[in-house]
């Protein structure tokens, strides 16, 4: 594989550089054999230099990166909710941002520290969903849901209650909904 | 305001029950200037301390909230500081270096600058969204522990997420929680600054042990340039700015290898417990520290079995159990819950030398990928530190030292091949998706191992005059012992 011969060839260079960084210096200042304690001053003023070198070198590149994140600042409730128009697996180009709207819509409707059931179909991601309903849980297995969410599948019960217009289901748009359990 | 007042009061718990467990560790000396120039090393370690044993009591039943956090934060500093009276009574001055006035300014220009540059990264930061894997796992647990106070299964639990590294341990998302409960609303934004403050916090850990608590003069400090490298190198600012917790991780498993190398080279046993407390909360972040941290307590171990030392190797028995029980409660509850990670290699059948030798193909593309990442994302730091461990053993500098170095990066560098090479997922996934962030795993380690190296050859290149033998190349058998550098058998 001659990348990795490349690579590994590359590091090695780059540390004989050194070597050889401080072999020219311990010539240009000793021009002899070198004693240990100058090996380890001429070493240790090769890596310093270097080293200061790379900083000021690297700066830039740092600063320019942390304005490229101030730059991209976003309110607090952007923030939460940006995983839903980020490219992901179940959440292919972000199209889960199309959806953003509805789960707004229920964190309103449902309140805080409600338990729902859900049935869904990506996108966004199962993770980013389940982050944008916080601080609502999902029902575990067995466990009474305070409201059925239909997201992007809507469950036979539902469309028969949405057929009879069953007050206790919201329609936000073909295939979402929210129906309330009447457990509060 | 309530924020920002909740925020600052979080800072002041955690650096309070540092700097106890500093004092008591005999690493600050009384007074408000120690306690000024340690402020750093006391966010790290109160910090640490705190979230891990936030972790136990949550593992174990108890509600994580503000009032815990504020009550461990408080029994610790009490508990620092009460020790530390009764083991260290005496008021000692703090030694003192005399530096020329033209130091004196290049010292005072260069906090100003670091102050200036950790204040705009603080700030640039504090509005980062939250995105990627910080959305998926470390946010979604963060989140789901500010607004209940216990391990919800229906997020810890959720079959549905068993794809996002369930068992991925819980320091991110303690530490989010109660900043969020600091805050008195969750904002998950501003947790990017707190990581920020806990990257700075470990090279000031590092300084202030190396530099700063002995008042070592401003020439042998130019290691502050490595370090330096580290909160400017971009894929570092990256991981930050994204919320991952490959950098935490990191940098608290660097900074606890860093603390152990200065114990083995100084002897000074708060050292070797500081390392303990950063190495836990290193382990429990991610679990390639977790593996890291193994690493690093037997390389240690290793060095002193060949010192012979029986002593300090019982003192490294006693801060591994330590660690070791730190680290258990949150592995217990993954284990009796049957929670498991997809990436994890098939064991025992993975460490099998055959199982790997098969996968050769997926050993030279990680080994490819691997380097491709440390030579791109990291400049020189391979090669500087890779060379100051050989001119350290060629100069019989520190020779423990280097080799405690060079050995816990071996380690970390084989076992990530190890962990990339046998896991059951696709390279083809896996690669392009992390390479770039788990390189740091053992790349954090090579600035602050490499100023320490840099320091130990700048000192004793200063006080071994040049030199006392006149022999050229020095026979290393009859070089004399360097003060505070144990040598090996030979």
């Amino acid at each position: 594989m001659s990348s990795l011969t490349d690579q590994l060839a590359t590091l090695v260079l780059e540390v004989l550089g050194i070597f050889a960084a401080v072999g020219l210096l311990v010539a240009l200042i000793w021009g002899r054999r070198p004693r240990r304690g100058e090996l380890r001053f001429a070493s240790a003023v090769v890596v310093g230099v270097l080293a200061v070198a790379l900083a000021a070198g690297q700066i830039s590149s740092g600063l320019s990166l942390l304005n490229q994140a101030r730059r991209a600042s976003v309110s607090a409730g952007d923030g939460v909710d940006y995983c839903f128009g980020e490219g992901w697996p179940g959440n292919p180009r972000g199209a889960g941002v199309a959806r953003l709207a509805f789960v707004r819509w229920l964190r309103a409707r449902m309140g805080p520290h409600a338990v729902y059931a859900i049935d869904y179909a990506p996108p966004p991601d199962v993770n980013c969903l389940l982050l944008g309903l916080l601080p609502a849980l999902p029902a575990r297995a067995g466990e009474r849901a305070d409201w059925t969410i239909a997201f992007g599948a809507v469950p036979a019960e539902m469309q028969a209650r949405i057929a009879a217009h069953d007050p206790s289901v919201r329609v936000f748009a073909p295939g979402f909904a929210l129906q309330g359990d009447q457990k509060r | 305001m309530r924020e920002l007042t909740g925020f600052l009061l979080l800072q002041c718990l955690l650096a309070g029950a540092g700097l106890g467990v500093l004092r008591a560790l005999g690493l600050l000396l009384p007074g408000r200037w120690p306690a000024l120039l340690a402020l750093g090393p006391a966010l790290l370690t109160g910090t640490s301390l705190v979230v891990v044993l936030l972790i136990v009591l949550l593992v174990i039943g108890l509600p994580l909230t503000l009032a815990t956090a504020a009550l461990v934060g408080v029994l610790v500093a009490g508990a620092g500081f009460a020790l530390a009276r009764r083991r260290h009574p005496a008021r000692t001055a703090m030694p003192s270096h005399v530096a020329a006035p033209a130091m004196v300014r290049v010292r005072r220009i260069a906090i100003a600058v670091a102050g200036a540059y950790v204040v705009i990264g603080a700030y640039a930061l504090a509005r980062a969204p939250t995105r990627a894997d910080d959305a998926r796992i470390w946010s979604l647990k963060g989140l789901t522990l500010t607004y209940y106070d216990s391990l919800r299964p229906e997020i810890f639990l959720n079959p549905a997420t068993s794809l996002s590294h369930p068992v991925y341990p819980l320091f991110q998302p303690v530490l989010e929680a109660v900043l969020g409960r600091a805050m008195g609303q969750p904002d998950l934004r501003v947790f990017h600054t707190e990581l920020w403050l806990l990257l700075i916090a470990a090279m000031w850990t590092v300084a202030y042990l190396m530099w700063w608590r002995s008042a070592r003069p401003l020439r042998e400090q130019v290691g502050l340039a490595l370090l330096a490298l580290l909160a400017i190198t971009p894929t570092v600012i990256s991981n930050v700015w994204s919320g991952y917790a490959d950098v935490t991780g990191a940098v608290l498993l660097a900074t606890g290898a860093v603390a152990m190398g200065l114990w083995i080279d100084q002897r000074e046993p708060g050292h070797m417990w500081l390392s303990a407390i950063l190495l836990a909360a290193a382990a429990n972040t991610k679990d390639e520290d977790t593996l890291g941290v193994a690493l690093v307590l037997i390389a240690a171990g290793v060095i002193l079995a060949l010192r012979r030392d029986r002593p300090q190797l019982l003192l490294w028995l006693g801060s591994t159990s330590v660690c070791v029980i730190l680290i258990l409660p949150w592995r217990i509850w993954t284990a009796i819950h049957h929670l498991t990670d997809s990436v994890v290699p098939p064991l025992p059948r993975a460490l099998s030398p055959v199982f790997v030798l098969d996968r050769l193909p997926q050993l030279k593309q990680t080994a490819s990928a691997m380097i491709t990442q440390t030579l791109a994302g990291w400049g020189w730091l391979a090669a500087i530190f890779i060379a100051l461990c050989l001119l350290s053993l060629a100069t019989r500098t520190a020779r423990s030292l280097a080799i405690f170095y060079l050995l816990t990066f071996a380690a970390l560098v084989a076992a990530l091949l190890w962990l990339y090479t046998t896991t059951p997922v696709s390279l083809a996934f896996l690669i392009p998706t992390s390479m770039s962030r788990t390189v740091t795993v053992f790349m954090a380690l090579t600035p602050l191992a490499s100023a320490h190296l840099l320091t130990q050859l700048l000192s004793t290149s200063t006080k071994l005059d040049l030199e006392a033998s006149d022999s050229g190349w020095l026979d290393l058998k009859q070089a004399a012992p360097l003060p505070n550098a144990s040598a090996l058998p030979d």
